[in-house]
């Protein structure tokens, strides 16, 4: 019967298509797990190997859906065919009367009533519970974080010869992981010799062939770190302080071929470096009218400038010793770049108090983002200067000026004071007149003392640091000792701050021409010689009771000072070499008896340089033995001095690994030049030459 | 010839006794001849004689206009060819379109010697071939000048520590740089050529030993690193006598660096008043084992006549004389300076000295003083630019040779040769300034620049060899004997066969530094440069070694190369035969004879 064939049909279509449901989640992660694993060719085919084969499943699964089903699906699903329903598919030829009897009633029962659904029930849950399995599946595939590249290690560079049965490095890889605030990623390297920021951690990853016991990473220097194994690698984790030098050991290699150094270089942080944009001076004035200060720095870090700087700002306002001080902390958020912010700022003057004649410094403090202790640093003070009113005109000059008018204007008060007296004298008794002039003449002399001390004259109590107010200097000189023709100095008063003019005066005797040791130069001296002298004339009309005979000199004097004042130039008188001639026949006539005459001790032998450098430089020349024992000791020893250690101790481990290998021996001697000493160059004789160089030379005339 | 001239000799008195035997067998025999029959037979001898002559010894080939083109390295691979010329390619050159290959000059012009005129193409002739090409007139036209290193000058042997300076000539190289590298690699002195392309370029030696420099050439299409040799020798004893007036700084320092330099110094400082410091006295005995002396003015003018007698004895006999100018040059020291070869005139004014710094930067200075000993007396930590501004006396010395410059190339240091000594000033009035500034190591290149020059010479055995030896090439050392011996670079020893000129060949096969030792302290270090160094060099050598000999008379001839070609003697020994069998029939024949 074609209904036969048909609900069979059905039956069958629907369990491959179960199965194939059900499957085919497995084949597509199987695929993708693959793909991601191996390669997307892989997965390829696998997916289409695995695809047939479900495929293959189906069909052959399919196949139980036969006669047999069919007979004993119909007999469950339908009571009224009696568990005849065999029948139906029997042959006729085979059947007796009786069946086929029966076979008829079977038959028209079926076609009579609509034959229920015989296939097998769509497996819903286990598709279903596949379809999200896979799809979990999927997604972890699909998300799963890309394989650490380089799952292969790269192959090892330790060269040398394989021999069998001796662990030989054979796969090698270096991952750097630089310290998290650089923001650098790890990076993975394929040689073992890296230069690595400071504080990185460094991990290998090594495979050998034979797999030995154990295996280390060996640092001459002191440090070795043995090795972990994970399956047929070998792992060890390390943090680079310093550089360093290291070696791959493993148990069972010959311990007279060790394996060549490698090295990690170990770049330290620089500190962050401040520029600073405006003012474009350190010292800058205020202008008029200026009401706020603009600053700007640029500070650049090789990892990263801390996003916050503080801004320290020092007001130091007042006059002379009244100067009051005030220090305050400002804090500037930066912009642009992490590497390279930019840090700027509008101080308000009147808010920082900025009012009167005085500085204000400012000066900028920033971090880097090293950790675990940023490096700090401070820029250079920026002044902000708002000059006093009277001292408009700045520089040197003015301030000297400044200083002198307190003893320079006293001239011209004995003037108008001698005025004065002269306006009143019809009215004074002649007594009162004279002590009256006699004080006017006082106050001369004083003024002539303190003049003389810019001459260095030492005469009535001149270079004192004592202000004229009184007449009691001479009465204050000590009584001199006789002998000591120094004993008669006035006591060196004690050091006051800022009187660093008289060093010469406190800790020497000066012996020169006093007139040479002043700070005046020839002209003005000359000029203030005379004024003294006129002052010197005013005195003695002044104290004689005569102040008309003594305005001339007083205006004389007056007016030289006035020049003295003019004067710009101070410079210190320079002795020694122009010497007065030698009188020579007044040398050395004294008496020399007794003087012997001194051998001259020899001189100390020049300092040998270190001997292990330049004996293993010869020795390297050669082929001989390269002294490689004193040479590590010499380099353990002065480490800390060459410029670069690790270099000269590879070099000399190179050597030691193959004594036999040339340009590893150039290599090293090469290096050594660079710690050899110099000696001091010596005299190099030239040659004799033969007899006709010689007979040729003394015919020269 | 000798051969030739005896044969012909032989041959002559064999013309004479055949015609005596001729007169004579006429006269016996009675025979009557007619006069023309002993005519003929007289006159045949001579021309049998000659022809014998001319077969034993067949005349030079009679020379054409043939010419010869000889190829070498670099030559072009096709040759353009002008009637009646033939083309060789000698072993240097390379594939050559129908060229006769020879294996050297010499036998190209053994196989051609019809050829009269040779040309050379390409760049020139090797070593080997000059010798030969030196009695040939020969055509050359050479190429341009290559570009690139052309010439380089290494140092003689150093002292420890000395100063040494490399030159060098860079060939088309106006933006060319040249840096001196020290055996660790590091940039001693940077320099750029001047106009006509050399480059001088300093260093600084370090102990004794052979290091190797490297000289770097930079610049487009000049990129070559060439290998200086550097020999420091052990220096010789040197023993050092100071005289000064007063004590002083310079007299101080100047102690100082000689002791550190091994230099056995003797003493004598006036302290004034007949007091002095030292003992050293100036008698000749110790003159003769001085090597160089040092006085000051003062101490000069204060010389007994017989101390200056025998100072100038001894200079003449060999010890050098330094005179330190520190004032004015008096009357009696400039004639007794003149009497030692030296005029000195002037001395009262001074100039300031510029030393140029030594070293083209900071790394480059540090490189050249290397690292000090911490506690040196001779400080050398001296910034590159901050050099002490130095005093010297300007001196007038018309006849003197200048020795050390400043910056402005004003002399600091005066020297001439007297008898077998020298005389030398130092003009420099302040050079101890440089020590106590931190640039000891300056000062002491200035003094041991001075010393070595001035100093006594030292009687040692030297053999002479090239500059530049390359290996796989022959170089020539002279003065040398046979019981001195060459060691190469593996340590294997060979002995040297000298020839009468006192000179040994040696073919270094590989490259690296060979010493040559011997009796009489002769050990002297060479080095020889790889095979494929130097090229634009030899290149260089090459052309102009070639250019050199075409340069020579034209009137030359290959004929006189010593390698004559000769034609065959085969035709004059069949025409001998010829005559002689004539000569013997006619003889026998009774032509011309009468009948008695």
């Amino acid at each position: 019967m074609e209904d036969v064939g048909r609900w069979a049909a059905s039956a069958r279509r629907r369990a491959r298509l179960a199965d194939v449901a059900t499957g085919a989640p497995l084949v597509l992660v199987a695929a993708l797990g693959t793909a991601r694993l191996l390669s997307w060719m892989a997965g390829a085919i696998v997916g289409l190997g695995l695809a047939l084969g479900l495929a293959w499943l189906a069909m052959h699964r399919a196949q139980r859906f036969g006669r047999a089903w069919l007979v004993r699906a119909l007999d469950a699903a339908r009571g009224d065919l009696e568990d005849s329903s065999d029948l139906l598919f029997a042959e006729d030829a085979k059947l007796g009367p009786l069946q086929r009897l029966q076979r008829a009633r079977v038959g028209a029962r079926l076609a009579a009533a609509p034959v229920p659904d015989l296939g097998p029930a769509w497996p819903t849950r286990p598709i279903v519970a596949a379809w999200i399995l896979a799809a979990i599946a999927l997604m972890a595939l699909l998300l799963w974080p890309a394989p650490r590249p380089g799952v292969a290690l790269a192959p090892a560079q330790e060269g040398g010869p394989a021999r069998p049965g001796v662990p030989r490095l054979v796969g090698q890889r270096l991952t750097v992981v630089p310290p998290a605030y650089t923001g650098l990623p790890p990076r993975p390297l394929d040689l073992l010799d890296a230069r690595v920021p400071q504080g990185s951690r460094l991990r290998w990853e090594l495979q050998f062939s034979p797999e030995p016991e154990a295996a280390r990473i060996v640092a001459p220097g002191g440090g070795d770190l043995p090795l972990r194994r994970a399956g047929d690698r070998w792992t060890g984790e390390k943090a680079a302080d310093r550089s360093f030098l290291y070696r791959v050991t493993a148990a069972g290699m010959d311990a007279r071929a060790a394996p060549p150094l490698h090295r990690i270089d170990v770049v330290a942080d620089q500190p962050p470096r401040i520029r600073v944009v405006a003012p474009s001076r350190t010292l800058s004035m205020v202008t008029r009218g200026q009401r706020s200060w603009a600053l700007r720095f640029d500070v650049s870090d090789d990892y990263g400038v801390a996003p916050v700087a503080r801004l320290r700002l020092v007001l130091a306002q007042g006059e002379g010793e009244n100067v009051a001080f005030r220090e305050r902390m400002l804090t500037l958020t930066g912009s642009g770049p992490a590497s390279r912010r930019s840090f700027a700022t509008q101080i308000d003057l009147a808010a920082a108090g900025f009012s009167e004649a005085g500085d204000l410094v400012a000066q900028l403090i920033v971090a880097d983002n090293r950790a675990p202790q940023p490096q700090i640093v401070r820029g250079a003070s920026l002044i902000l200067r708002r000059p006093p009113a009277a001292l408009a005109e700045s520089g040197v000059e003015a301030s000297v000026r400044r200083v002198m008018p307190a003893y320079f204007r006293s001239q011209r008060q004995i003037i108008i004071d001698a005025e004065a007296l002269i306006r009143e004298r019809p009215r004074l008794a002649a007594d009162r007149f004279l002590s009256r002039s006699d004080g006017i003449g006082a106050d001369q002399r004083l003024l002539r003392l303190r003049y003389g001390q810019f001459m260095g004259e030492e005469t009535g109590g001149g270079a004192t640091n004592a202000m004229p107010t009184n007449d009691e200097e001479d009465a204050a000189a000590k009584p001199a000792a006789p002998g000591d023709e120094h004993a008669g100095e006035a006591p060196a008063p004690p050091a006051a701050f800022g009187a660093a003019g008289d060093v010469t005066a406190e800790y020497g005797h000066t012996h020169d021409e006093s007139e040479a040791a002043t700070l005046l130069d020839p002209g003005t001296r000359a000029t203030l010689r005379q004024a003294l002298d006129a002052m010197w004339q005013s005195e003695l009309a002044l104290r004689q009771g005569d102040p008309k005979q003594a305005l001339v000199p007083a205006y004389r004097a007056l007016r030289f000072i006035k020049q003295v004042q003019q004067a710009t130039r101070i410079f210190l008188a320079r002795t020694g070499t122009q010497l007065p001639p030698i009188d020579e026949g007044r040398r050395l006539t004294g008496k020399r008896d007794g003087i012997e005459r001194p051998a001259l001790p020899p001189l100390a032998p020049g300092l040998t340089p270190d001997a292990a450098p330049v004996a293993s430089w010869q020795a390297l020349a050669g082929g001989g033995d390269a002294r490689l024992g004193a040479l590590s000791q010499w380099l353990a020893g002065r480490g800390g001095r060459i410029r670069d250690p690790l270099a000269i101790a590879a070099a000399v481990d190179a050597v030691r690994r193959d004594p036999g290998c040339g340009a590893c021996r150039q290599r090293l001697r090469g290096l050594l030049w660079s710690v050899l000493v110099r000696p001091a160059p010596g005299v190099q004789r030239r040659d004799a030459g033969d007899a006709m160089a010689r007979r040729y030379a003394e015919a020269l005339r | 010839m000798t051969a030739e001239r005896g044969v012909a000799l032989i041959l002559v008195l064999a013309v004479v006794l055949a015609w005596g035997r001729l007169g004579w067998w006429h006269a016996r025999s009675g025979v009557r001849a007619r006069w023309w029959r002993v005519a003929a037979l007289a006159g045949a001898q001579p021309v049998c004689a000659a022809l014998l002559f001319l077969a034993l010894f067949p005349p030079p080939a009679a020379r054409g206009d043939a010419g010869l083109v000889v190829a070498t390295e670099g030559a072009p691979r096709i040759v353009v060819l002008r009637p009646g010329e033939q083309l060789v390619a000698l072993p240097e050159a390379g594939p050559i379109a129908g060229a006769e290959r020879a294996p050297d000059l010499a036998t190209a012009l053994r196989r051609h010697g019809e050829a009269s005129r040779l040309r050379i193409v390409g760049g020139g002739l090797a070593a080997r071939d000059r010798e030969v090409a030196a009695d040939v007139a020969l055509h050359y036209e050479p190429g341009p000048e290559p570009r690139g290193l052309v010439g380089l000058y290494p140092p003689a042997p150093v002292v420890p520590g000395a100063a040494f300076t490399v030159g060098a000539r860079v060939a088309g190289g106006a933006a060319a740089r040249v840096d001196l590298l020290d055996p660790a690699g590091r940039v001693v002195d940077t320099a750029r050529p001047a106009a006509d392309g050399s480059v001088l370029l300093g260093g600084t030696a370090r102990t004794p030993g052979a290091a190797l420099f490297t000289l770097r050439v930079r610049g487009t299409g000049l990129e070559e690193d060439a290998g200086v040799p550097v020999v420091t020798e052990a220096p010789p004893a040197t023993r050092l006598l100071i005289l000064a007036g007063a004590p002083g700084p310079e007299v101080k320092f100047l102690r100082r660096w000689a002791t550190d330099a091994g230099i056995v110094t003797g003493l004598r400082i006036a302290a004034g008043g007949g007091v002095r410091l030292g003992e050293a006295s100036l008698d000749p005995g110790t003159l003769a084992r001085t090597d160089v002396a040092i006085f000051d003015m003062r101490a000069w003018s204060a010389l007994s006549s017989a101390e200056r007698q025998a100072v100038a004895a001894a200079v003449r006999g060999g010890m050098g004389a330094v005179l330190r100018v520190d004032g004015a040059v008096t009357g009696s020291v400039r004639a007794d300076w003149r009497a030692l070869s030296l005029d000195l005139a002037g001395g009262e004014a001074v100039a300031p000295v510029a030393l140029a710094p030594a070293a083209p930067g900071g790394a480059a200075l540090e490189a050249r003083r290397g690292p000090g000993i911490a506690e040196s007396s001779m400080a050398s930590a001296g910034e590159r630019g901050e050099l002490p501004a130095l005093t010297r006396r300007i001196v007038v010395a018309g006849n003197a040779t200048p020795l050390v410059r400043d910056g402005r190339g004003a002399a600091l240091a005066l020297w001439r040769q007297s008898g077998r000594g020298r005389a030398g000033a130092w003009l420099v009035e302040d050079s101890f300034a440089l020590v106590t500034a931190g640039h000891g190591d300056r000062y002491g290149e200035l003094w041991s620049a001075l010393l070595s020059t001035v100093a006594r010479p030292v009687d040692r055995r030297t053999a002479r060899l090239p500059s530049l030896p390359r290996a796989g090439e022959r170089l020539t050392a002279c003065a040398v004997t046979g019981r001195d011996a060459v060691v190469d670079p593996a340590g294997r020893t060979t002995a040297l066969l000298v020839d009468t000129g006192g000179c040994a060949g040696i073919w270094p096969e590989r490259a690296g530094w060979y010493r040559l030792t011997g009796a009489g302290g002769l050990d002297q270090l060479f080095y020889v440069q790889p095979r494929q160094a130097l090229t634009r060099l030899r290149a260089e050598e090459r052309r102009r070694a070639t250019m050199a000999l075409a340069g020579g008379e034209a009137s030359r001839t290959i004929g006189r190369a010593g390698v004559v070609a000769k034609t065959s003697s085969w035709p004059w020994i069949a025409l001998w035969l010829a005559a002689a069998a004539l000569l013997w029939w006619f003889e026998r024949s009774r032509l011309g004879r009468r009948s008695t």
